[in-house]
């Protein structure tokens, strides 16, 4: 058996008679910091709702701590952090009350001080007890994210997180994921920013259509630039497929 | 990781309580803010009040059984009333008839419980009166004009109830008319038919030994028949209220709140708790397939039972099923929307038509009401 945090094999989504997934398989090792990009609509979303189990495996299989996600679901998720889309955050509830709710949905009583200092560090410590409606895009997405991270969770799945953020948080978060990274923890990180993930992540996987069609590992972009490594290959699959 | 090892591990539905909680505790929050100006708070202090006037009516009666009294609630304080003038003419034995508690207990409950159902009543009114006009000015010439009477009834006739005997507390009691017409003109009908009928009768009858007199052989023979004008009440008086009351649920409470908890459901999701997969899979997939039970069954239920019954408790949860199950067959359909506002429009105005002259406007102003209201909720396309 693999030692990998997460496995994902021969996934395979079908959204309303659309394969968006086409046989995923990849695996994330403990502490590795794995980035995923892609054209829009390339699944990458698909990849991350499949695996913090929004969307249900339809076919294959998704293991988080050799846990099955399917079979075993509750200790499967209690693995990983997931940062919910804004849109998706209850907008009548403060901060506070959402931060409660979401520990006592990982089995804590309520959220202990470091999450509220971290608040404090992202600039929302004074807005607490202000419904989430009334929060920007930036601000929500920076509410998503201390939720993610609380419990120091070993996985954290990502989904373009960093995106909305002013450059203060944006450094703020990096230096955080960057220490979270390096005491352990393991982050799937879909992304457009290519700096943002040739400085962060380890390995970067491309999806196209579904699959993943190319990999690098952060000494093959070392002194070159990434994302014209993923223009070239991404140039070539469609040249590929359009010669077939 | 900092899980509490002792907590028990959350599940789905513990997760939407907890969730519930915090959002009532917000908005009681807010409505305590402004009372007067929330639809919210209006729409659940209807319901608490609808409950509360089951339970009153309910307890009572129960009450009433265990004091050897007759439980039809209707027809009950129908007799207890009458009970009260023929022993304030003599006309039945004190001992026999007149000293049975249940007696005075009946009317107190029920009115005592038609105040808290006229309450409800009128709140359901505001909601559609401030729904239509946007204007808080609005709702409490509803409020005044459906609670007035009830209130009128109520300290006019528990006084005359525990003290006085005879025609007063029937005087008071048959005083008042309000939006539930036709159970008022069945009440009204059932109680003075007798009156004439049978008190002459009653006066030349010789009492009988040991027996009932004969005139109260023929009330109880009477009260037999209750049922029937009570059916046709039932059948034409709370439907409108029903119709305007289900309405406000869906628009006002339920469908703002199936939206969140259709959000909630999915960012549960993501969180480790059991039971999601059941109540994901399992319950929306039976809902979806059986969306047009719930509502039938409400309206079957309906016309069975009236106002004092189950079924107003079950609007809550029959309203929610159907609006889900609605939500799910037909998630965007403003033509489905028109319709159902059509039959409810429809409906009322059947309704206004049957009614006595002076109270058909009234209900005829609720349809257009509601009709102002169904156009609402179709441009808003929010149910």
């Amino acid at each position: 058996m693999s030692d990998a945090l997460l496995q994902v094999r021969n996934l395979r989504i079908t959204l309303s008679g659309r394969e968006v997934l086409q046989g995923i398989d990849l695996d994330l090792a403990a502490g590795e910091w794995l980035g995923l990009v892609g054209a829009n609509g390339s699944g990458k979303t698909t990849l991350v709702r499949s695996i913090c189990g929004r969307l249900p495996v339809q076919a294959g299989c998704v293991t988080v701590s050799g846990k099955d996600l399917a079979e075993q679901p509750v200790p499967a998720k209690q693995a990983l952090g997931v940062c919910l889309e804004p849109a998706a955050l209850p907008e009548d509830l403060s901060l506070r009350q959402f931060l409660d709710l979401w520990a006592w949905g990982k089995g804590r009583k309520a959220c202990g001080v470091e999450d509220l200092a971290l608040c404090d560090a992202l600039d929302l410590g004074e807005e607490l007890d202000l419904p989430l409606g009334a929060y920007s895009l930036g601000m929500k997405q920076k509410a998503s994210l201390v939720a993610a991270l609380m419990g120091d969770p070993p996985l954290l799945l990502l989904d373009e997180s960093l995106s909305n953020l002013d450059p203060l948080s944006r450094v703020r978060l990096r230096e955080l994921l960057g220490e979270r990274h390096r005491a352990g923890c393991s982050i799937l990180y879909c992304a457009h920013e290519f700096s943002e993930l040739q400085r962060c992540c380890d390995r970067v996987l491309a999806l196209e259509e579904g699959r993943i069609f190319a990999f690098w590992h952060r000494e093959e972009w070392s002194g070159r630039d990434l994302e014209a490594l993923f223009l070239a290959a991404l140039e070539e699959i469609r040249g590929d497929r359009g010669d077939r | 990781m900092h899980s509490d090892s002792s907590a028990p591990r959350p599940t789905v539905p513990a997760f939407g309580r907890r969730l519930l909680r915090i959002r009532l505790g917000n908005r009681l929050r807010e409505s305590l803010r402004d009372p007067l100006g929330s639809l919210w708070f209006l729409g659940w202090l209807g319901f608490l009040l609808l409950v509360a006037a089951n339970i009153v009516h309910q307890a009572v009666l129960g009450l009433a059984d265990k004091l050897g009294g007759p439980t039809d609630s209707a027809a009950a304080v129908t007799l207890a009333l009458l009970m009260h003038v023929a022993l304030f003419h003599g006309l039945a034995q004190e001992g026999r008839e007149g000293q049975r508690p249940w007696i005075r207990v009946l009317p107190l409950a029920d009115a005592a419980s038609r105040l808290l159902l006229r309450a409800f009543g009128a709140l359901a009114l505001c909601l559609l009166a401030y729904l239509a006009s946007m204007d808080g000015g609005a709702w409490s010439s509803w409020a005044s004009l459906l609670l007035l009477p009830a209130a009128l009834r109520l300290g006019f006739f528990l006084p005359a109830g525990l003290v006085g005997r005879g025609w007063l507390p029937l005087a008071l009691y048959l005083l008042p008319l309000s939006g539930s017409a036709h159970a008022e003109a069945a009440r009204l009908l059932f109680v003075l038919a007798p009156l004439f009928l049978l008190l002459p009768a009653a006066r030349q009858d010789p009492p009988a030994r040991g027996r009932p007199r004969p005139f109260v052989r023929r009330l109880r023979a009477w009260d037999r028949l209750h049922p029937l004008f009570l059916a046709a009440g039932v059948l034409l008086a709370p439907l409108p209220l029903a119709l305007l009351a289900g309405f406000a649920w869906h628009r006002l409470l339920l469908g703002p709140c199936l939206t969140k908890a259709g959000a909630a459901v999915r960012v549960t999701r993501v969180l480790p708790l059991s039971w999601g997969r059941f109540l994901q899979g399992q319950v929306l997939e039976i809902a979806r397939r059986l969306w047009p039970v719930p509502g039938l069954l409400l309206v079957m239920l309906l016309l069975r039972d009236g106002m004092y019954s189950l079924p107003w408790l079950l609007l809550l949860p029959a309203d929610a099923l159907l609006l889900l199950s609605l939500r799910l067959a037909l998630p965007d359909s403003p033509r489905l929307r028109e319709l159902l506002g059509g039959i409810l429009v429809a409906l009322a105005l059947f309704c206004a038509l049957l009614l006595p002259p002076l109270l058909g406007p009234l209900l005829l102003l609720l349809g257009l009401l509601l009709y102002t209201a169904a156009r609402h909720s179709r441009e808003r396309s929010a149910w």
